[in-house]
């Protein structure tokens, strides 16, 4: 391991890019893909060093890139985020290609294997996060947090796929007591990403980054069912000259002929996908039995708790 | 879950879908029907 923006690290090389996997909270970023001609670095890292708040759980001290939720969101008996966003991961198996982490999560329960891993000629992320030990109604989820900070004002453009449901958080986000603000109308409902009801009246385009500097706002979607021509969910972000996208299963599975499922936040949005949906027909949580199951994206989501108050900022200031 | 890059041209705009191309790639295509194929093994994201 080698210490990276102040925090030990685990390090994967390959000719496609050079990543780094925080001990800690198994955090990746940055991550330098190495593409034809020029080598980009989606991932924000927060604008501080672990050492800087030794007071402040992981998650915060830590802040980086992405990383696995379990739960997603606040907890009464354990840090934001849960275990896998906090405490150390233990590296169980390295290849040219890939880092395996494990760790016990003492707040679910759960025993969750971490695979990340890169194939030949695909600039791409393959991220498993295979659970076991599990029981229990739980949300989950991973935290992709972009750096759009070097772009002109609203020169990032992100979309996602079809959704059929989207709303504003049905709270506040910001942590108002400390002076923060937020632009949104609280609890509104929308179905167009480019307009996007705002709390003093008219709309706003969430698909344009930079944008609304200083305030802190937090939407959910709820995507499309997947078909044969889309199978999955997607969300994508077009920076200078590049883009980020992630792809995501759709739960239940198409073969399942359920339509429920989750698309990721829009990372520049600071977004994340938590929700009230199962007042408005989304599920937002999923049941889970001690049988192992696979994990590759938020799969339902709840809201968090009022005492949760929102981890990063680095996108939105 | 799979998070991958892919150079664009710069008037490459707001992305529209992203759909299988065939197992191995997708075609990326933008509000103005401007795509790019992405060599990707999508089906990653489908089978966890």
């Amino acid at each position: 391991m080698q210490d990276v923006h102040g925090e030990p690290s685990h390090h994967l090389a390959t000719p496609e890019l050079d990543l780094d996997l925080t001990a800690r909270g198994g955090h990746v970023a940055p991550v330098v893909f190495h593409l034809p001609g020029r080598d980009v670095s989606p991932y924000a890292l927060a604008p501080w060093l672990p050492e800087e708040f030794p007071e402040q759980p992981a998650l915060l001290s830590v802040l980086r890139g992405d990383f696995f939720c379990l739960p997603f969101g606040g907890q009464e008996n354990g840090p934001p985020h849960g275990d896998p966003a906090n405490a150390p991961w233990q590296l169980t198996g390295e290849t040219e290609r890939s880092l395996t982490l494990y760790q016990k999560a003492f707040d679910s329960g759960g025993a969750i294997q971490k695979t990340i891993s890169v194939r030949p000629e695909q600039h791409a992320l393959f991220v498993e996060h295979q659970i076991s030990n599990l029981e229990g109604h739980f949300s989950y989820g991973t935290h992709p947090i972009l750096d759009l900070s070097h772009l002109d004002e609203e020169q990032g453009r992100i979309t996602t796929s079809p959704f059929r449901w989207a709303s504003v958080f049905t709270d506040s986000f910001a942590n108002l007591d400390n002076g923060d603000t937020q632009s949104l109308k609280i609890g509104a409902l929308f179905d167009d990403l480019k307009s996007v009801p705002l709390a003093n009246g008219g709309t706003t385009d969430l698909t344009r980054y930079p944008a609304r500097p200083g305030n802190d706002d937090l939407v959910m979607m709820v995507n499309e069912a997947a078909t044969q021509e889309q199978p999955f969910a997607w969300s994508a972000a077009v920076l200078d000259g590049y883009l980020w996208f992630a792809l995501l299963p759709t739960f239940p599975p198409l073969s399942s002929g359920s339509p429920t499922a989750v698309v990721p936040p829009p990372p520049g949005t600071d977004a994340t996908p938590a929700a009230s949906a199962s007042k408005r027909s989304a599920p937002t949580s999923a049941t889970e039995s001690t049988s192992p199951a696979k994990i590759a994206s938020p799969k339902k989501i709840s809201p968090p708790p009022a005492s949760f108050r929102k981890t990063n900022s680095s996108l939105s200031k | 879950m799979i998070q991958a890059v892919a150079p664009v041209q710069d008037n490459f705009g707001p992305v529209k879908s992203i759909a299988p191309l065939d197992e191995h790639s997708v075609t990326i295509t933008d509000e103005n029907n401007h795509f790019i194929e992405v060599s990707l093994d999508w089906t990653f994201a489908t089978s966890q």
